[in-house]
């Protein structure tokens, strides 16, 4: 029997006979293997991440290459340790879920390519997670939110304010147009001589500088747009660092550090209250790596207690790179029959609206 | 009960599926770049379907480790692994070059593979084959092409033919040609490909060793170790390690 057919009994009959849901999710979209096992898009049964950071490190940023190679080694690990924590075997589960992007082309191939050896093996059906929305749904893990609610994506790639409507469907409101929230605390951190990633750095050293201490500027993009821009707020601490540089006056990096942090949470804040106004939605999710930011996360707090509505952030492990994000993802699919096929590949380009 | 070969290192898509005494029963190649991502599930499928089997009736895997394209080879590997874990079967990993060579073993002479790797280099080998018989006589490295050819001057018999095997064996051939005048130089496939069904056959004996020594519940391990043979380091790692190089030998003056 073709994978189709076996799927599709296995599947309708689930659907029919009711029960939990047990997703086996698979995450290589840049540098982690990730493999995960989450009941009902809440519960993590199991959650693997074998992170490349220190293969990265002495590069000072992911190098495609490399992450394909270390996924390639990881990949049946990862996933064999996933089931093993989890302790299921693949015929117990009832779906496999895979970021097909957006990210590193090579990487994703691995992902997907696993994830669809596995459906077919198992003749379990595929379920197609874009990153982000992963990165979204990991509230759900953390908080059992659900759709409609506001979502501001504040990633190392991307910088995205999404509605997303009862059924789960996104409309992107806006987007960055240059560098990526977690980008800028990457360089802003390079500058500082910091190391990589920054935006943690960033955050331990800006705890004992002054946010008010420096004025940088925020960008005024004047066509009521949704859009983040951060490049002139980069600029600004770039030139900033460069005169102090050659002036002989001590570098107040913390004071730095802390009114850098300060400029990029406001910008992020502002656009934020907007949506959430205009919309009339009562829930903010907030996620990405750089929600695990603690000023932001604060920030976030006090908006939403201003408008009285409710925040969902993910726990702290689950803001950055992970599988179980994937799986909480693709179980609102997997309820709708919004199922991929064999012929799934990855996108290096992906826009979420798109999903 | 089935076997499955499956290569991806080059721009040819391959699949084979044979049964347990190695004789083919389906076999598939598509010259379609950059979709093997995308096509190799389904004609897996398609495959196995047009055989009556399921996926639980293949007993091992031979794939093609490279080297060759970076991405290419990596989707068939981890395609491989992955089937071989999720089943627990042995797997095999077997040389793309060699497989590609293969395709001649019933001929009688050298066959140089080569296939480009930029920059004036080629990822290359010399096999002997003898009327069934199948020897490496040059190990496969990614060489400049000169050096590849000065090689193979030294590696070849007198009188022996050379069979030529590769996307740039035509273009070798018009500027080598008088360098070999006293062997029957032949292009015998001008394209960089391997057919599965020449995998099978080359991974066959070696698949069989090790279906018949381990225990059944180890199989699925040999999974996790498998990986491309790149032959050469990421393009970063080496910059990287080639300043670090730099940088200590500064130290230590
Ligand atoms: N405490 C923190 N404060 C600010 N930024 C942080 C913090 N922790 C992590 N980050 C930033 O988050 C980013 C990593 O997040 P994440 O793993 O979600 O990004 P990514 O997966 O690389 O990108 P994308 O999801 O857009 O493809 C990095 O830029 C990092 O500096
Ligand atoms: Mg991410």
């Amino acid at each position: 029997m073709r994978w189709s057919e076996r799927m599709k009994q296995r599947y309708e009959e689930h659907l029919r006979n009711g029960g939990p849901t047990e997703i086996l999710a698979i995450e290589s979209s840049c540098d982690e293997t990730a493999a995960a096992v989450v009941r009902d898009g809440r519960v993590i049964i199991s959650s693997v991440v074998a992170s490349q950071m220190s293969s990265h490190e002495r590069f000072g940023g992911v190098v495609p290459e490399v992450a394909s190679r270390a996924h390639v080694e990881q990949i049946s690990l990862v996933v064999d340790e996933a089931l093993q924590k989890a302790d299921r075997t693949l015929s117990e589960l009832q779906a496999i879920a895979v970021t097909s992007g957006p990210g590193l082309i090579g990487a994703l191939f691995v992902g997907v390519t696993a994830a669809k050896t596995l459906a077919q093996v198992a003749g379990l059906p595929i379920i197609d997670v874009h990153h982000l929305a992963g990165h979204m749904y990991a509230a759900a893990l953390s908080d059992g939110v659900e759709p409609p609610f506001i979502a501001l994506i504040v990633s190392g790639g991307h910088t995205e304010l999404l509605q997303v409507n009862a059924g789960g469907e996104i409309i992107r409101l806006g987007k960055t147009r240059d560098d990526a929230a977690g980008e800028v605390f990457d360089k802003i951190a390079r500058a500082l001589e910091l190391g990589y990633p920054g935006g943690p750095l960033i955050q331990q050293l800006a705890s004992q500088g002054d946010p008010e201490y420096f004025d940088f500027p925020q960008a005024k993009l004047g066509d009521h747009s949704f859009d983040f821009s951060f490049s002139g707020l980069k600029s600004a601490v770039l030139l900033h660092l460069d005169r102090a540089k050659k002036s002989s006056q001590p570098l107040r990096k913390a004071d730095i550090a802390a009114s850098f942090q300060r400029a990029v949470v406001a910008a992020l804040i502002a656009k934020t209250r907007e949506a959430l106004l205009q919309t009339g939605l009562d829930t903010l999710v907030v996620a990405g790596g750089v929600a695990a930011n603690l000023a932001l996360r604060d920030a976030a707090k006090s908006l939403c207690e201003e408008l009285g509505i409710r925040l969902a952030v993910p726990d702290f492990w689950l803001c950055t790179d992970n599988a179980a994000m994937i799986g909480a993802a693709a179980y609102m699919r997997y309820k709708q029959r919004k199922l991929a096929d064999l012929t799934l590949t990855g996108r290096a380009e992906f826009s979420i609206d798109q999903w | 009960m089935a076997l499955l070969a499956i290569d991806t290192a080059t721009p040819t898509l391959a699949l084979a599926v044979s049964d347990d005494d190695g004789h083919v029963l389906a076999a598939f190649a598509s010259r379609i770049p950059k979709m093997h991502a995308t096509y190799a599930h389904p004609l897996m499928d398609e495959m196995l379907a047009v055989l009556s089997l399921e996926p639980q009736d293949i007993r091992g895997v031979i794939v093609g480790v490279g080297p060759g394209s970076y991405t290419g080879v990596r989707i068939g590997v981890t395609f491989a692994k992955v089937f071989a874990y999720a089943l627990d079967i042995p797997i095999i990993g077997e040389s793309s070059l060699a497989a590609a060579a293969f395709a001649l073993r019933t001929h009688c002479g050298v066959v140089a593979v080569m296939w480009d790797a930029r920059r004036k280099s080629v990822y290359s080998a010399v096999y002997r084959v003898q009327y069934g018989t199948f020897q490496e006589v040059l190990a496969e490295g990614k060489r400049e092409i000169a050096a590849f050819m000065t090689s193979l001057a030294q590696v070849v018999q007198k009188d022996e033919a050379i069979y030529l095997v590769g996307d740039v064996a035509k273009a070798i051939y018009e500027q080598y040609a008088s360098t070999f005048l006293l062997h029957p130089l032949i292009v015998a496939d001008e394209t960089a490909s391997v057919y599965a069904e020449h995998l099978l056959a080359l991974g066959y004996p070696e698949l069989c060793t090790k279906m018949q020594s381990r225990e059944v519940g180890d199989h699925g391990k040999d999974a996790h170790v498998l990986v491309p043979r790149y032959l050469q380091l990421a393009e970063a790692e080496a910059r990287w390690l080639e300043k670090r190089r730099g940088s200590t030998g500064n130290e230590s003056e």
